[in-house]
Parts: structure tokens; sequence; C-alpha cells
């Protein structure tokens, strides 16, 4: 009798527990945690320094192909082109064409290399379209960052796979060979999201330079779901491709010792990363990557060389790897005061025979901390140091404080401190660039091996201002920033030797305001004025814009018509090393898009114009001519 | 021997005599699953804050005087449904919609319900407490929860707030239609539906509300640890004091209350969330005092 009342029931439940559809298991499951503490931004107005933040909305309207070129929206950035595959994004100038002054993450990957500190943005096995969000911290922030957070971080956050699903193709084609490809697949399996990419792409850079690129590339990113606390992320990347060198010497000739030909670049990364997200409040996390990037240009000079046309084979070839390891946990002891400590190993790698002899590894470790503490409603102190070691030039620390106090619920200020060192990079120290020509060496640099780090004492007044009724951000700030034993060479004559020779300040203010008009809407502008006085032996005065501004401006419109607009206008400006004289100049790009259903999948096409108005500028050296370029992007979701 | 035959009979006599204390028995139908820390919690209440034993035997369907059945969540439900119409039950732990599929209007003389979900109204008054200025709420429905459209604009008209509603069949298209709809809400409430919120879509909806910086509504406290910035549920010990409240009624006069809505509950709230988006908001006690205070209780 029993058996049958209850078991009839147990029939039932199986054939209507779909139909019944929600029950108590809704209510009474365990979920991830997701907003961790990792994971939760500071509020602009509580953060330590200032900051730009560069949204998925922003980039695809943007119209950019380059990641590089994503920064002229961010205040006291200088991008420009040393070729059309070498970008140069400095923050306040003191770059050459190898801007070696910045922190560069990705999803926490450090990818600025050895030798040269710089980052290869070309090669780089991601595009504009893997990109979720860009945050730029302006101003030193090593407590926070890591190693190199000398002038500023700029940290690079790729697309979720959790958050996009199916496939996307997109085809790119224009002036000035412009041709890339992206293929994107996201799917999930149980506990599994995955994101699978392939891309390509292609430009034959300035008109007068042999610098055509053509770079092929994939990437893939995994996040594995141990249980409610734990994931596993895996990331990897490839990108190999062709670019071309040569110096085309200044009338536009041929410079024998570097003639036009074609180099190989590959670049890899492998990425694993385990979180434990505790709570809101509480999370640890190990992080392990390596990353590698290799330049292969081997060549042969010309026979004009020499009266009796001699060429000689040059290997100017570069590899460069990184090993790095990674504890971090996040402690909070309640929601006013949150703590991150956590400490890292890396091993870095270079075999670059041409300018340096050997292979040659730098081991570091470095252990950081920082700390937010709400010590009243309208108080707060942001509070950090890291202490790095490394083989060549010992211990350093670079301590941070900040305090913000909001004035009202809208006003807020911030005082910052904040030292940082540069450590210097492998060609500085052990550089031995010597030319062997059959019996004929010609040596240009060298490195002491004893250069001490670069140091930055930076000081910043900052006010934030919040409307939300009207969607208005004001950031604004000024700055003082002195540094010493700045890592340069003597010169001009060759051999050059590097040595902590200069000491420079800088100071100037920026603001950023941030318009949401409204949500079809979006307007930024960006301003930046920057002052620096330097010693010899570099030109460190001119290294920056006096003046440089931004302003960018999105529509959407209810038919499917998205419109943008960028005007960019910078002063006169001279990069360090091989960098020229280059004239203030104003450009505007622009771009139109329309969504539209092309056989019932979503679909977009954009036509872009940079340079709009047609006046050609000059780009890091005279030679490197910036004229109107368009192309156009068709997109379908798959 | 003989002696506590007698002292038995006597303890027999005397509790009819006085009112037996009634005899609850927890059902909880096909589904083993069911957490046995919310089968402790609300045995202890129940034998805390009533006169009722809570009977360690499993329940064997038979009719009998002075008895009462706790049916849990719908597994417990749809069991209590199939069985003697004369024996009462309590259901708890169960979604009110799904209660109302499961119960017929006949049997609800004798079933009643402490549902697990929080009433509209109270949410919605939440939302105007929590987050003043902030009056387009978004809805995401799915197959299961897509009838609370009309009860959801009800409960919305009375507090003047507007309800964005999207609907979603399929994962695939989940997540464009949350962005869609997070560019015309302020405030997300989630209205459970297995298809829209369970443990792998939660990480996709969390984030993208936050990178909108709208805060999500969320119906349970492993919401607000996941990351909602606040949430309405009733604890396991609010369900119980419910429970116990509905079983002294009944033992008092053998009549069941109607089924209900928790009168008991909590509010969450996750000041990291909170602070990280830049929004202020007062402590949950404040919540729950104020709710009571609107709702009329003492």
């Amino acid at each position: 009798m029993l058996r049958k009342i209850l078991f009839v029931p147990i029939v039932l439940n199986v054939s209507l527990s779909h139909a019944a559809g929600v029950t108590e298991n809704d209510f009474l499951a365990d979920m991830p945690v997701v907003l961790s503490a990792s994971r939760l931004n500071q509020p602009v107005d509580e953060a330590p320094s200032a900051m730009t933040v560069i949204d998925s909305q922003m980039i695809r309207a943007s119209g950019y192909r380059n990641i590089a070129d994503l920064f002229r929206l961010v205040p006291g950035f200088y991008v420009s082109y040393y070729n059309g595959h070498q970008p140069v994004v400095s923050y306040h100038g003191m770059s050459d064409q190898y801007s070696r002054r910045m922190q560069v993450l990705i999803d926490g990957r450090s990818v600025y290399m050895p030798p040269s500190g710089g980052v290869d943005w070309s090669s780089l096995p991601i595009t504009v379209e893997d990109i979720d969000r860009i945050e730029v911290i302006r101003g030193p922030s090593a407590a926070a960052h890591g190693a190199n957070s000398f002038l500023g971080v700029i940290s690079i956050i790729t697309r979720n796979p959790e958050l996009e699903h199916g496939a996307e193709v997109s085809v790119r084609r224009g002036m000035d060979g412009v041709g890339d490809g992206h293929l994107r697949y996201a799917g999930s399996s149980g506990k599994l999201d995955y994101r699978l990419v392939m891309g390509y792409r292609s430009d034959s850079g300035f008109a007068q330079v042999n610098d055509t690129q053509r770079i092929g590339l994939a990437n893939a990113s995994a996040d594995y779901a141990l249980d409610e606390a734990d994931m596993l992320r895996f990331a990897m990347g490839y990108s190999g491709g062709t670019e071309g060198l040569g110096n085309p010497g200044n009338a536009g000739t041929v410079d024998p010792a570097d003639p036009p030909r074609d180099s190989y670049v590959t670049s890899q990364y492998e990425q694993v990363k385990w979180e434990r997200n505790a709570d809101s409040g509480n999370d640890t996390s190990v992080l392990f990557y390596h990353e590698f990037q290799r330049l292969t240009d081997n060549y042969l000079t010309l026979p004009s060389l020499f009266p009796n046309s001699a060429v000689f084979p040059i290997d100017a070839g570069i590899t460069g790897q990184r090993y790095h390891l990674e504890y971090q946990q996040s402690y909070s002891v309640s929601p006013d005061f949150r703590n991150v400590w956590g400490g890292s190993v890396r091993l870095d790698q270079s075999v670059a025979p041409l300018y340096m002899v050997g292979q040659l590894s730098e081991p570091s470790q470095r252990v950081f901390w920082h700390g937010e503490w709400h010590v009243s409603r309208k108080f707060l102190v942001n509070a950090g140091a890291m202490l790095e070691h490394n083989t060549y030039t010992g211990k350093s620390l670079s301590p941070q404080a900040a305090f913000n106090y909001h004035l009202n619920r809208y006003n807020t200020l911030r005082l910052g401190f904040s030292n940082a060192v540069r450590n210097p990079v492998m060609f500085e120290q052990m550089a031995h660039l010597v030319y062997t020509l059959g019996s004929i060496t010609v040596p240009r640099f060298y490195g002491p091996g004893n250069l001490l780090p670069e140091r930055v004492q930076s000081r910043e007044i900052g006010y934030i201002s919040e409307l939300p009724s009207y969607g208005i951000v004001v950031d604004a700030r000024l700055y003082q920033d002195h540094f010493g034993d700045l890592i340069a060479t003597t010169g001009p004559a060759f051999p050059r030797t590097f040595g902590n020779f200069g000491s420079a300040d800088d100071h100037g203010a920026e603001m950023q305001v941030k318009w949401n008009f409204s949500a079809e809407t979006q307007l930024t502008a960006n301003f930046a004025h920057t002052i620096i006085a330097g010693d010899f032996p570099e030109t460190y005065n001119q290294s920056a814009p006096k003046n440089s501004m931004s302003l960018f401006a999105m529509h959407s419109f209810p038919s499917g018509f998205e419109g943008s607009f960028i005007y960019t206008r910078q002063g006169d400006v001279r990069a360090l090393g091989p960098g020229q004289l280059i004239a203030g100049y104003s450009r505007f790009d622009c771009r139109l898009a329309r969504s539209f259903m092309l056989e019932q999948k979503q679909a977009e096409i954009a036509f872009i114009v940079q340079n709009l108005m047609n006046t050609p500028y000059s780009e890091f050296r005279t030679l490197n001519v910036f004229d109107r370029q368009g192309y156009v992007t068709l997109s379908v979701g798959l | 021997m003989r002696l506590r035959h007698i002292f038995l009979l006597l303890v027999l006599l005397s509790s009819h005599a006085f009112g037996e204390p009634l005899t609850v028995f927890f059902l909880v139908g096909n589904d083993p699953s069911f957490p046995g820390e919310i089968l402790d919690g609300i045995e202890k209440q129940v034998e805390a804050r009533s006169d009722a034993r809570v009977s360690k035997s499993k329940f064997d369907g038979a009719f009998r005087q002075n008895e009462l059945v706790v049916a849990f969540g719908v597994a417990g439900t749809k069991a209590a449904a199939s069985l003697d119409p004369r024996i009462p039950v309590i259901s708890i732990f169960v979604p009110r919609k799904t209660f109302e599929e499961i119960i017929s209007a006949r049997q609800k003389k004798r079933v009643t319900a402490i549902y697990i979900d929080q009433p509209f109204s109270r949410q919605m008054a939440l939302v105007r407490l929590a987050f003043p200025g902030r009056h387009r709420i978004g809805v995401m429905l799915g197959p299961d929860s897509g009838s609370e459209m009309e009860s959801l604009t009800k409960a919305s008209s009375i507090d003047g707030l507007q309800i964005a509603v999207r609907r979603t069949s399929s994962r695939s298209d989940l997540f464009s239609g949350l962005e869609a709809l997070l560019k015309e809400s302020d405030v997300i409430l989630s209205v459970p539906d297995p298809m829209v919120f369970n443990s792998e879509t939660i990480s996709g909806i969390l984030l993208t509300a936050y990178r909108y910086n709208v805060p999500l509504v969320g119906f349970s406290p492993s919401y607000v640890k996941a990351g909602a910035l606040i949430a309405l549920y009733s604890t396991v010990e609010q369900v119980g004091w419910q429970a116990a409240e509905a079983i002294s009624k009944f033992s008092g006069g053998g009549v069941l209350p109607q089924p209900a809505y928790p009168a008991y509950f909590t509010v969450g709230v996750n000041r990291y969330v909170a602070r990280s988006m830049g929004i202020e908001i007062q402590d949950e006690a404040t919540f729950e005092e104020k709710l009571s205070h609107m709702e009329g209780a003492p």
C-alpha cells in the first residue's frame, strides 16, 4: 500500500520535472563567486592614480585597427610610428622607438620584452577585436602593477569567453594595402567556456618606407570552473609573419648597411591561472606564463657599402623570452579595509648576437602589498610598496600612497605620492653592438654592466567630479615628476656607452571629460599639457608634445546607423634616439557603420576614414608621412 | 513490565484529555538530495516554537488523527498531492507558481504552503528603498518565468516603477537580450528561471551587469556571495518560524492557514560590490525594518 502511494509520484515527477520548471533548487543552489575581490574595480574617485578606461564600445567605435592607436584617446599619451609596423606608445614622452618606461599587461601578462624593454605591438598574437577593455594608469604604480610601472601602466583585458557565444567573421580591406581578417568562435561545454581566434593583418605601411607587414595569428582562451570557488583559466597564442625592414635614409635613398629586406617575426604565449574566490572580499590566485618573441633578420650588406663591392652577412636576429610565476592574495578585513599582497619570480632571457654577447639571463623576484583603507566616509587612504630584486641592480623599493578626500558625493580630491624605479633593460646594461664586416669592426653601443635603476619621484593633485544625473565624469590632475639616474648614451659620436647620466623634471596638467549624454550618444575629451626639462645628453624637453588633445564622439541612430569621430591635435615633438623634429598636426578620423541582417545573420558594415581632411603629417621621422587612409570592415555573426 | 504499560496508558489518556501533541512527518518525495541541514533546521524551529513533535520515522501515507505532513520542495509537494485527501499538509520551500501547478484548487483545503519566493510587491519595495532614483527595473524572463509578466507589471505599477522585459528562449540569445535590457534598466531584478539563472549563466550575467554598472537584485544568499548587490530571501530559520506558527494554528483549531509568501525575510547586501559600483547603500537591518513596517508588521 505504502509503496503504491509513493511509487506513483516518482513516475510523475520524472515527467513533470521539466514542465514544472522552477524548483527550490533555483533558490538553494550554490553559485560561483563571480565578482571576486580582484575582479572588482575601484571606483574612479577611490583609485590611487588617475585612470582612463577604453571600453569595448569605444574600441569598436574608434575604427582603429592597430591597438597602439587606441592610446590616442588617453590624455598625455603620444602615439607615433617608427615605421608602419613599429608603433611607439609613450606617456609623457622620454621615449625613443622602444618605449621602455611603461608596464604593459595583457590579462596580467607582462609583454614589454627583453632585451629592448619595449612592446612589439604589431606582432602581439591578439587583435583589436579580441580586446574587451583597456585600463590605463597615468603615473607610476609599481606597488599595484609590478616592475616597470614607471611612467604608467597599460592593462589590456581580452574578451571573456563566458560572455560570447557563436562565431563571428570580419574582413577589412582598404588603402595602403590594408587587408585584415578575423574569425572567432566562442562556446561552452559544461563547466568549460572557450574562445578560439584566427586572424590575419597586413598593410604596406608608409609609402616611402619598406615596412610592409603580413602577420597571421591564432589565440585561444578557456575557463574551467572546478567548483563554486575554484577556476582555472588557460590562454595561449601564436603569431608569425613578415615585416619589412631597412633604413631608407633621409632622402629616401637606400642605406647599404641597412638595406630594404623582409624580416620574420614570431610571438607566442602560454598562460595558466588558478583562482580561488572565497567571496567578494577574498581571493587567491596563482599565475604562470611564458612569453616568447623572435625576430629573424639575416641579411647581406649591399655592394655599394664599400668601394671594393664586398658584401657581408649580418645576423640582426633577436630572441627574448620570459617565464613568470606569481602568487596574489586579496584579503579584506572588512569592506573598509582591503589588502592585496603577493610575490613573483621571473626569468628573462635573450639571445641577440649582433647586440649582446651570448645568452643573457636575468632572474628577478618581487614582493608587493597594497591596501585600501576607508578611514571615514569621506577619507580614503591607498598605500602600498613593491620590493624588487634582480641580478644586475640588486634590491629596490617602490612605495606609493594616495589620499582621496570626498568633498561631497560628487567631488573628490586626491593627493598622490609615488616612487618607482625602472631597471635597465638588457641592451642598456649589456650592449655590445659591434658590426663585423670582414676585417673591419664598427663599434656602435656598449653597456657598462653596472647601471643603476632609473628613479622617479612623482607627486600629484587630482580632482574627480562625477555628475551622475548628467552622465558626466571629469578627471583632472596636476603632477610633478622628478627623474634621476636616467639611462642614456653619450653622443653623438659612436661608439656610445650607456650610463646613468641624466635627470629631468616633468610637470603638467591633464584633464579627461567623459559625457555619456545618453545610451546612444557618448563624448570624451582629453587634454594634456606637458613640460619636460631635462639635462644633457638626451633632449628630453621635446620628447612629448607640449599640448595635446583628443575628442571622441559617437552616436547610434535608431535606424541601425552608428557614427563616430575622433579629433586629435598635438604640438611639435621630437622623440629620443632616431626621432626627428615633427611639426604639430591635427587629424580627423571618422567611422560610419550600419548593422543589418544578412541572410538572417547579424552583420555590420563600417567605413573608416583616417585623416579625413587629408593634411599629411609625419610620424616619428619626417619620412613617415601619414595622409588620408580609408578602409571598410564587414563583420557577420555566424 | 506491568508498571510501564500502565504508565504508557496514562500518558495516552492524558494527552487525549489535554490535547495530544501533534505529530509532524517530513516528506521529501523522491528527492533524497534535499539538503539535510534544511530538514534539521526546520525540525529545530518546529519543536522549539510549537507543541508538535517531529517524527523520526518515515511517513507511511496512512491517515490518522493528530498528524500533519510538512512537505519539502517540489518533489515533496508532488508526493503530498497524491496522499489521502484527509491528510493535512504544509508545503514549504516550494515556488508559488510550481505549487499552484501541482496542487489543485480542491486540494488547497488540506494542502497549504509557505512559498520559497518573495512577493514581487516586497521586491519592488526593496528596490525603491535601496536604489532611490533608479526607476527602470529590468527583468529577464525565460520559458518558465514568462507567465510572471502580469504579476510583475501589477506590482511595479503600485510602486511607480517601470518594468522593462526581455524574453529569452535559449542560452545563445540570453546575453544579447541581457545587454539590450541593461541599456534600458537601472536595476536588474532576477526572477528565477532555470534557463536564465543557473550556476553556469550567473557568471556572465553578473559580469555583464557589473560592466553596465547596473545592480542586480538576487533571490538567495548565494547570489549575494556571487556578486549580486542585494538579495531578498528567507532563511531556513525564518521559514521554520512560519511553519511552526502554521502548525500551532492547525493544532489549535484544525484549520490550516492559506498558502502564503514568507512572513519573515532577510536582506543580504554585498558591500564590496556596492562600494565598487559607487552605490551608497543602507545596512541590511534598516531595509528589513522598513519593509516589515511597510507591510504593517508590528
